[in-house]
C-alpha cells in the first residue's frame, strides 16, 4: 500500500513538474493607456481593430485567467454568484457564427452593450435562459458574437447561479473594447522607433 | 627592581613539570614518532595560516562565471526597476537588432525556424523532462529526481510571478513565430535551459562527458533562441535572461543540495548515498592522516555501507609496528548534517521531546560531539572503539573521525550468542546504565563480537545523562538484539543477574515501534513470521506487569513545528496544483 500511495505520489508530481508553466494572470483594462495584456491581444491577432477589455469588475467578479498567444487571446471569469468560469471571451481573427441570430444595429434590449462601436457586426445564440426561482438556480448558457474588421471576439457564457438575469446588463456594464488608435498611440509614445520596424500591423489605424 | 621582567626561559624553568609528563615532552621538537597501541605515530604537522586545507573547495572556473552571470542579470533587472530610462536603452538595443534580423528573413529560413520552434513546445519539454524523470526512477536515484522535480517546481513558480510582474509584450516586428503569454523572461527557453542543466547534473558523471553535455545545451540554446529572435517572438533580453535563469536555478538547486562531492553520479554498482573517497577526496585523506595524525595510510575502503547511513565508514590500512594495521574511520559532511536535521526534525514532529533532539549548528560540532562520546564511554568502562581523533579535510564542510578497527570481529546477529556474550553484552548496558549515558542506537550491526567479547560501536546517537525512559529503552533494545536468533528467557534469565525485573519491565513499559531501530524492527518481523514469537510480547509476559509509558510529548515547539511542516506541505500542494492547472490537467 504504501509503495502504491508513493508511486502515485510520484507519477503525479512528474507529470505535474514536467507540464508547461502556470499561464500568467494578466489584466486587460480599457484604460487609456494600454497595459502589457492589451499590447499582447493586439500582437495576438494582429489584423484586429479591436480587442475586448474590461473597465472594472462587478462585485463577486474575478479575472480567473488571461492566455495570448499567436492568433488567439482569452480571458475568462470566475464569479461566486454565477459559478466558476461563468465568461469567458476569445479573441480570434475569424469565428464560426453557426445559426447565431445578427442583432441589428443600435441599442437591443436582448444585448444592451453601453457603448456601440462602429463597424462591428453582432450575433447572439442563447442555447438555454431559465431564469432564478425560489430554492433553484437559474441558467445563461449561449454565445455573443462581435465581428469586426481583421477580428472576431465571441462571449461564451455558462452561467448557474442565482443572479443570471441580470448578467446580460453587468457584462454590457463592465466589458467593452480597445480600439487600436490607442494601442499606436501608446507605442508611438513608448517606443516611437519601432513603428518603423516592420510593425505596420501593429500601428495601422481601424478601418473606417 | 630594575624593571625587566623575566624571560620565556626563566619562566620555563620555574615550571615544575610532573614525572609523567616531562619525559614526554623532552625534545618533542624534534620527535618525530610516537608509539601507540602498535601503531606507529609520525610527526604531526600543524597547518600554518594561509595554507589550503586538505582537500580545498575554490569557487572554481564554471563557479566564477556563475557568479558574473548572476550579477550581470541582477544588475538587469534592477536596472530596469530603478532606471526606467535604461529600459527604454535595453528596448531600443533589443528593436535594433531584431530589425536587422527580420530585414534579412527568408521564406525557405522562416520555414525552418518555425519547423525548430517545436523543441520549445510543452510537448516537447515534456517528453525531455518525462524521459529525465523516468530515467532517475530507472537508477533509483531518489535524491536527484526530488532535485529535480523541485527545480522545475521552483522555476514554475518563480517564472508565473516574474511573468507578469515584468509584464513585457512581444517584440514590436512583425512576429512570424509561435509564441505564448508575456516576453521577459522568455519561459520557454529558460524552461529548455533548466531541463538540460538537470539532464547533465543528474544524469551523466561529473567530468569531460558533463562538459561536453553543457557545452552541446549551450550551443543548442544559443541557435534556439537565434531562431526566436529571427522569428521576432523574443527580444534578445527576454533569451538571455530566460536561459540565465534556467541554468541558475538548475545549477543552484543541484550544487545545493546534491552536490557531487556527496552525491556523485555512477553507474557502478553499490550504494550511492556514501561519500566518494577515491580521486581528490581519497588523496586529500590520505594526506591529511599524515599530516594531522602522522599516520602513514596504505589502503582505504569503505566497509559496513549496508547499515550506515549517517556517515560514510572507512577501513584504514595504516603502517604498524609489527605490520600493516587497521583503523577505522567514519567521514562526515554537510549531506550527513543535514540528513541529521532532517531525521531530528521529523522526530520532534512525530513525537515531541522524547529527548535531546537539538540540531547541529555544523559538521564540526557534530564530529566533536561523537569524539566526545567516544571519550566519555570509554572513561566509564563501555566496552567500545578507542578514539584516536579528527582529521580536517576541508574546514566547517568535511572531518574524519579515527578510531580503533575491531579485526575479525563480527556483528552480533552474525555471531554465536553464547552465555558469555549474553553476559557481556548486558554488562555493557550496565556500565552505561552506571555511566549516566545511553548509545540510543543499539541493533546487531552496532554490536561487534570478537571471541565472545562484546565491543559497542557508533557512538553518534550517545547522549550523558539521559532520561530514565532513554536508559529503559537501550537495556530493551540490547535485550531483543540478543533474543532475535535465541531463546527470549534465556536472555531473561540472564538479564536478572545484572538487572533487577522492574528495571526489565521499565525497559519493555517504554518500548514502542518508534523507540526500536529499524534493523531490530526489520528482525523482530522475521522472527514473528518465521515461529510466530512476538518477542516484546515474550519479555513483557516475562518481566512483571507494568502499565505501558508514554512516549509522546506536546509542548508549544512541537505544535509550531507542525504547524510549520503542515503550511511547507500546503505550499507544496498549491505548487502542484498550480503546475497541473498550467499543463492543462486541471
Amino acid at each position: 500500500m504504501r509503495r502504491l500511495i508513493s508511486l502515485v505520489a510520484i507519477v503525479g508530481l512528474c507529470v505535474s513538474a514536467c507540464g508547461g508553466a502556470q499561464l500568467a494572470v494578466g489584466e486587460p483594462r480599457c484604460d487609456s493607456a494600454a497595459g502589457w495584456a492589451v499590447l499582447l491581444e493586439f500582437q495576438a491577432v494582429p489584423s484586429a481593430d479591436l480587442v475586448p477589455c474590461f473597465h472594472g469588475l462587478q462585485e463577486g467578479w474575478e479575472v480567473a485567467g488571461f492566455e495570448a498567444r499567436d492568433g488567439k487571446a482569452r480571458l475568462w471569469f470566475n464569479s461566486g454568484l454565477d459559478g466558476s468560469r461563468f465568461l469567458e471571451i476569445l479573441l480570434e481573427e475569424t469565428c464560426e457564427v453557426g445559426d447565431a441570430e445578427m442583432v441589428p444595429p443600435g441599442r437591443d434590449p436582448r444585448l444592451p452593450l453601453a457603448s456601440d462601436y462602429p463597424g462591428t457586426t453582432r450575433y447572439i445564440a442563447i442555447e438555454r435562459f431559465t431564469p432564478t426561482k425560489v430554492g433553484e438556480s437559474g441558467f445563461y448558457r449561449g454565445s455573443w458574437f462581435f465581428q469586426f474588421a481583421g477580428g472576431c471576439v465571441t462571449y461564451v457564457f455558462n452561467a448557474a447561479g442565482s443572479e443570471v438575469e441580470g448578467l446580460p446588463d453587468q457584462v454590457a456594464e463592465w466589458l467593452g473594447f480597445v480600439p487600436r488608435s490607442v494601442y499606436a498611440q501608446q507605442l508611438q509614445e513608448d517606443c516611437p522607433e519601432c513603428s518603423t520596424g516592420g510593425a505596420e500591423r501593429l500601428t495601422h489605424q481601424p478601418s473606417p | 627592581m630594575n624593571g625587566r621582567g623575566p624571560t620565556d626561559r626563566e619562566l620555563l624553568d620555574g615550571i615544575e613539570l610532573g614525572p609523567r609528563v616531562a619525559p614526554a615532552l623532552e625534545h618533542v621538537g624534534e620527535r618525530r614518532e610516537v608509539r601507540f597501541a602498535g601503531i606507529r605515530f609520525g610527526g604531526r604537522w600543524r597547518r600554518p595560516s594561509g595554507t589550503p586545507a586538505p582537500l580545498p573547495r575554490p569557487l572554481n572556473m564554471s563557479g566564477r562565471l556563475w557568479l558574473v552571470a548572476a550579477v550581470s542579470m541582477m544588475f538587469m533587472w534592477l536596472s530596469i526597476f530603478l532606471w526606467p530610462a535604461l529600459a527604454d536603452w535595453w528596448t531600443r538595443r533589443d528593436h535594433a537588432l531584431l530589425l536587422w534580423l527580420t530585414n534579412i528573413r527568408s521564406d525557405a529560413a522562416t520555414a525552418f525556424a518555425r519547423r525548430a520552434q517545436f523543441l520549445f513546445d510543452d510537448e516537447a519539454r515534456r517528453a525531455l523532462r518525462l524521459g529525465c524523470v523516468l530515467a532517475l526512477v530507472i537508477f533509483r536515484r531518489w535524491r536527484h529526481l526530488l532535485a529535480a522535480l523541485g527545480s522545475f517546481f521552483a522555476a514554475g513558480a518563480i517564472l508565473n510571478f516574474l511573468l507578469p510582474g515584468f509584464g513585457r509584450p512581444r517584440p514590436f516586428v512583425e512576429i512570424a513565430g509561435r509564441w505564448l503569454g508575456p516576453a521577459h523572461p522568455s519561459a520557454v527557453v529558460a524552461g529548455l535551459t533548466l531541463t538540460l542543466v538537470v539532464a547533465g547534473y543528474s544524469l551523466i558523471p561529473e567530468g569531460r562527458w558533463r562538459r561536453r553535455w553543457f557545452v552541446f545545451s549551450a550551443s543548442t540554446i544559443a541557435v534556439l533562441s537565434l531562431v526566436q529572435m529571427y522569428l521576432g517572438v523574443d527580444h534578445p533580453t527576454d533569451d538571455m535572461v530566460g536561459a540565465l535563469f534556467g541554468a541558475a536555478v538548475g545549477v543552484t538547486v543541484f550544487r545545493l543540495f546534491v552536490p557531487d562531492a556527496s552525491f556523485p553520479i555512477s553507474y557502478a554498482r553499490g550504494r550511492k548515498a556514501h561519500l566518494d573517497i577515491t580521486g581528490a577526496r581519497g588523496a586529500a585523506i590520505e594526506r591529511a592522516l599524515r599530516d594531522q595524525l602522522g599516520l602513514e595510510v596504505l589502503e582505504t575502503k569503505l566497509v559496513g555501507l549496508e547499515s550506515s547511513a549517517g556517515s560514510t565508514p572507512i577501513r584504514l590500512t595504516v603502517a604498524g609496528e609489527g605490520g600493516d594495521m587497521h583503523l577505522f574511520a567514519k567521514l562526515y559532511a554537510t549531506s550527513h548534517l543535514r540528513a541529521d536535521r532532517w531525521y531530528k526534525l521529523a522526530r520532534r514532529i512525530l513525537y515531541g521531546s522524547l529527548e535531546d533532539e537539538v540540531r547541529f549548528a555544523s559538521v564540526s560540532r557534530l564530529v566533536e560531539y561523537e569524539d566526545y562520546m567516544l571519550r566519555i564511554m570509554r572513561d566509564a568502562g563501555v566496552p567500545s572503539a578507542a578514539p584516536f581523533g579528527i582529521v580536517e579535510l576541508t574546514p566547517e564542510r568535511e572531518y574524519l573521525i579515527v578510531t580503533e578497527f575491531f579485526d575479525n570481529a563480527r556483528e552480533l546477529g552474525d555471531s554465536e550468542i553464547t552465555g558469555a556474550v549474553i553476559d557481556n553484552a548486558l554488562h555493557a548496558i550496565r556500565r552505561l546504565w552506571d555511566g549516566h549515558l545511553a548509545h540510543r542506537d543499539l541493533k546487531p550491526a552496532n554490536v561487534m563480537v570478537l571471541d565472545e567479547a562484546v565491543q559497542l560501536i557508533d557512538m553518534a546517537f550517545g547522549t550523558a545523562r539521559p532520561t530514565p525512559w532513554r536508559q529503559a529503552v537501550d537495556l530493551a533494545n540490547m535485550m531483543l538484539t540478543l533474543a532475535l536468533h535465541g531463546e527470549p528467557e534465556r536472555v531473561y534469565r540472564r538479564a536478572l543477574l545484572q538487572f533487577a525485573p522492574e528495571d526489565i519491565a521499565e525497559a519493555f513499559a517504554a518500548t514502542k515501534g518508534v523507540t526500536v531501530p529499524s534493523q531490530v524492527r526489520h528482525g523482530l518481523r522475521e522472527r514473528k513470521r518465521r515461529d510466530g514469537l512476538d518477542l516484546i510480547e515474550e519479555f513483557r509476559r516475562l518481566a512483571p506487569e507494568r502499565k505501558p509509558i508514554s512516549i509522546q510529548r506536546w509542548n508549544a515547539q512541537r505544535v509550531r513545528l507542525t504547524v510549520a511542516a503542515l503550511a511547507a506541505a500546503a505550499g507544496l500542494v498549491w505548487l502542484a496544483v498550480q503546475n497541473f492547472r498550467g499543463a492543462g490537467f486541471l
